[in-house]
């Protein structure tokens, strides 16, 4: 059960930017996103790789490349204010992510139960001589088969899918109120994806945590998510409900997105790419940064970053000539 | 060119022409003892001053240049012969020979450096000659193993399957269609084992192997500098020392050098 | 790891380092028995009369053929016998182990205080990558590997002896007037600390300031660089990002899960510095006047006593194949993915 929506929203952003490198005149790699997430929200963060995703993902998480720069007029999660008081409350304990790539994600050179461990004792979740049966339930948790003998195992000798659930169990180790997955089944096979991502949500669910879920795939979003947001180069272009989003897309690269999924092909007539490629970011950069792929674009397209505009109740976009 | 390339090759210059003409511009006899004129602290007639003996610095550091480039040129030599001809033949043959190669070669890396030169210096004599040996062996597997994998990696490549179904015998095939491929790293190791083959000579010399009084070398000079420390005569180690210094330096300088100008990656 | 686990890393890794040890005592043999000239004249020492000559020719074994000698030669060192000094008149061995300890504090102060000051300066310039201190490295490497050991050795003790009047005199261990402290360790420092002995201990430690500066200091350089470049890979990896994101304190961020990572390229490196710090030893032995193992065997070497110069040979090229095959475990017990890889 998804817990009831309350006024005050679990993260609040503002005129998000993030930019790397010292060139003022480039424009910055995340521009000017704007979201808010309810506590026990379902959302899918949904578009190409280049697209600022992850990143923004990554900007809640707080874990950001010390490289980046961060702007933004407001930045708040689980009532923190992150601008003044920065992440070292947030990390583990209100949030928490899962990676790709689950292996590498792992210390490989210390056994799954002592890492894990590692990140009870340090959100006080458990001490002493509670701390290894908390581990074995983690692991139960996570439907980790065999989970008293696996607390001595290192990760090099788990699966792919094993890793990812070893990972979902440290991010939920601290007991977060919101939990990032950054393209979580990348690399799995279908059926273990199918699994995971089933798992993760159910444990949010379970503990009325909010969840989003970073992936390039259109189709896992309408899946698995009641809320999906479009983001095209960096600036976030539509954000609706997944059912409104796939029956009424207002952005055009929503449409083309839907269009290019598998299953849809499969009903017109074969895949059909989205033009162009993820711009370059440069002087040249327009205000839309779709505008030269869009079949629609008008001269103010270029000039001007169209204002928010809401189709209906919860779906919004961005666009200065809708479909 | 980087600042650093004209430098090297500048230091460089100086090193060879010394060598070459040091006996002959070299103000004073370095071997000559002059007893009135000894232990004079630095001065116009003797800007590094005299030793013991009443002999010039200056010209004892200039003569010593040949020596103990001579020294490391021959070690050098030796050792890259020797080593690539082995490491070759162990990459080309692969098996047994490889085995064997590679166990003498893991044998000498199996001591600490200096030791093994002193054991060898030891073994064959106190001499010049086994100065010179001693560094050879120490510095031969670098080359080795640097022929080795090489070698053993560009067998495999298309040409040199080429050229044997051509029907070449592999001794030509290895010449000329490998060896030019890797004389490149081949030559930037070598600048730098001439700087390893300087100290390792010092080295020894500074211990009383090789060299023998009245002979000038900076390894010796050290030496005798250093018995007059305790009476102030600075300048009797800090010059040989100082050359030595710079010799190492320059040669390291020149490797890197070498490596930017070869390597097609970094230009 | 278990211990049943860290003794089979430890029986694999000394099988693995076996021929190498068969190497060594072959190469040490032959470097004695291949030379031109006869090898009983040499053991027999310069004073030698024919007869004498002959008397050693059978007591070394020499008129057997070269295979037997070998196999004299290994039983020999079976049983700790490295041959007879002329110089001394006493037991090589005897003579090795009781020169052994001021050896060893040289190399292990030397090793302490590269691991101290390397490390640290390593992790800085890890955390604050281009900063002032990856300067500071870069040069104290480029400088020290174009210095001689034995020059810097007489730098030192030019501007802080002779100069400065900061450090004593490098006459060897101790002042002379001085008595060496009464202990079973033969390390000076800890057997005048365990006799409470502060003024000596003082003594001891101001004797030893200088050579172990000289040795240490280059292995400052290359530690200092391992250190700096295999942090910096550790700490972009994945699990670090994942470690952090956990919310886990930065300190054991750094420690058990950077550092602890890092740490086996640093130990090889370790490796590589107590090659060097072995044969340095010798020179700064010399230069100090330090009545260890290094001196010994030169001061042998130049009165053409052969079997102190075998003798010092083998004996370090063992300790140092010991200290790999330490290495290798302790990069084991850390990592165990080496231990699986053997």
């Amino acid at each position: 059960m998804t817990a009831p929506p309350t006024d005050r929203p679990l993260i609040s952003i503002r005129g998000l930017k993030i930019r790397f490198g010292a060139d003022i005149v480039r424009p910055p790699t995340v521009d000017r996103v704007d979201l808010d997430i309810r506590p026990g929200e379902f959302v899918a963060l949904v578009g190409e790789s280049g697209s600022g995703k992850s990143l923004t993902a990554h900007t809640l998480a707080g874990i950001l490349d010390p490289a980046a720069k961060l702007s933004a007029e407001r930045l708040e999660v689980a009532g923190i204010d992150v601008l003044t008081n920065g992440w070292d409350q947030l990390r583990g304990r209100q949030v928490g992510i899962v990676f790709q790539n689950s292996r590498a994600a792992l210390n490989p050179i210390r056994t799954i139960g002592r890492q894990l461990a590692d990140v009870f004792r340090a959100h006080g979740a458990a001490s002493g001589s509670a701390i290894a049966p908390a581990v074995v339930a983690a692991l139960t948790d996570v439907r980790i088969p065999d989970p008293k003998r696996r607390i001595d195992a290192y990760p090099g000798e788990l699966s792919g899918g094993m890793c990812q659930r070893v990972m979902l169990a440290i991010a939920l180790a601290g007991n977060p109120s919101l939990l990032v997955a950054d393209e979580p089944t990348t690399g799995l096979d279908v059926t273990t994806q199918s699994a995971i991502l089933a798992l993760l949500l159910e444990r949010a669910r379970a503990r009325r945590m909010a969840a989003i879920l970073i992936t390039h795939d259109l189709e896992l979003a309408r899946a698995y998510a009641e809320r999906i947001i479009v983001m095209h180069a960096g600036q976030i272009v539509e954000d609706a409900p997944a059912a409104a989003l796939f029956a009424n897309p207002r952005h055009p690269y929503s449409a083309l997105l839907i269009a290019a999924t598998p299953a849809r092909a499969r009903n017109v007539d074969g895949l059909s790419g989205i033009p162009g490629q993820t711009p370059d970011l440069d002087a040249t950069t327009p205000a839309c940064r779709f505008a030269n792929r869009c079949g629609r674009a008008e001269p103010r397209c270029r000039t001007e970053f169209p204002p928010r505009s809401l189709e209906a109740e919860g779906h919004s976009f961005h666009c200065w000539r809708p479909l | 060119m980087k600042i650093r390339t004209v430098i090297a090759v500048a230091l460089l210059a100086v090193f060879v022409v010394a060598a070459l003409l040091g006996p002959y511009v070299s103000p004073y006899d370095p071997l000559a003892p002059t007893p009135l004129e000894a232990l004079k602290a630095p001065s116009l007639s003797h800007a590094f001053g005299t030793d013991a003996y009443g002999r010039d610095i200056l010209s004892r550091v200039l003569v010593a240049t040949r020596l103990d480039l001579i020294i490391a040129v021959a070690a050098v030599l030796i050792a890259l012969t020797i080593g690539t001809a082995l490491g070759a033949f162990a990459g080309w043959a692969g098996g047994w020979p490889d085995r064997i190669i590679g166990r003498i070669i893991d044998t000498i890396m199996a001591f600490p450096l200096f030791v093994l030169a002193v054991g060898v210096a030891a073994g064959l004599g106190n001499s010049i000659s086994s100065v010179i040996v001693a560094t050879a062996i120490v510095n031969l597997p670098f080359y080795a193993r640097q022929a080795r994998s090489d070698v053993s990696r560009q067998r495999k490549a298309a040409y040199a399957e080429a050229a044997a179904l051509a029907g070449f015998s592999p001794i030509l095939i290895v010449l000329l269609q490998i060896l030019p491929n890797i004389a490149p790293p081949l030559m930037v190791q070598s600048s730098l084992n001439l700087g390893w083959a300087i100290l390792n000579a010092a080295g020894l010399s500074f211990i009383g192997l090789g060299v023998r009084a009245p002979q000038a070398e900076w390894g010796i000079m050290v030496s005798d500098g250093a018995a007059n420390i305790f009476s102030g005569e600075w300048w009797m180690f800090i010059f040989p020392g100082a050359a030595l210094m710079i010799a190492i330096l320059t040669f390291s300088l020149c490797g890197d050098a070498l490596r930017d100008l070869l390597d097609p990656k970094r230009r | 790891m278990g211990a049943l686990g860290t003794l089979r890393v430890i029986r694999g890794r000394a099988v693995a380092a076996a021929p190498n040890l068969v190497g060594v005592v072959a190469v040490v043999f032959l470097l004695t028995h291949i030379l031109p000239g006869d090898p009983a004249a040499y053991f027999a020492g310069p004073s030698a009369t024919a007869a004498s000559i002959e008397e050693t020719r059978h007591r070394l074994g020499l008129d057997h053929n070269l295979l037997e000698q070998f196999a004299l030669y290994v039983g020999g060192l079976a049983r700790g016998d490295l041959g007879q000094s002329l110089i001394s008149g006493q037991p090589v061995l005897a003579d090795l182990a009781q020169r052994l300890p001021a050896s060893l504090e040289l190399t292990l102060g030397a090793l302490l205080l590269a691991l101290a000051v390397g490390i640290p300066l390593g992790m800085r310039a890890a955390l604050r990558p281009d900063g002032w201190i990856d300067g500071l490295c870069s040069a104290i490497s480029t400088i020290g590997q174009a210095t001689p050991t034995f020059f810097l050795g007489l730098v030192l003790v030019f501007v802080f002896y002779y100069l400065l009047d900061w450090a004593p005199a490098p006459l060897g261990r101790l002042d002379s007037m001085l008595s060496p402290p009464l202990g079973r360790t033969g390390f000076w420092t800890i057997d005048a600390a365990l006799a409470g002995d502060l003024p000596l201990l003082g003594a001891v430690l101001g004797q030893l300031v200088l050579p172990v500066v000289t040795l240490g200091l280059f292995g400052v350089g290359p530690i200092a660089r391992m250190t700096r470049a295999s942090l910096i890979e550790v700490l972009a990896s994945d699990y670090v990002r994942t470690a952090r994101a956990a919310g886990l304190p930065p300190r054991q961020v750094l420690w058990t899960y950077a550092f602890r990572n890092a740490v086996v390229p640093i130990l090889n490196t370790v490796g590589m510095v107590f090659s060097f710090l072995l044969g340095a030893n010798v020179l700064v032995e010399k230069v100090f006047g330090w009545p260890g193992v290094g001196a010994y065997a030169i001061d042998a070497l130049l009165a053409s006593d052969f079997a102190p110069v075998q003798g010092f040979v083998v004996v370090m090229a063992l300790f140092y194949l010991v200290v790999n095959l330490a290495i290798d475990v302790a990069a084991a017990l850390v990592d165990p993915r080496v231990a699986v890889d053997a």
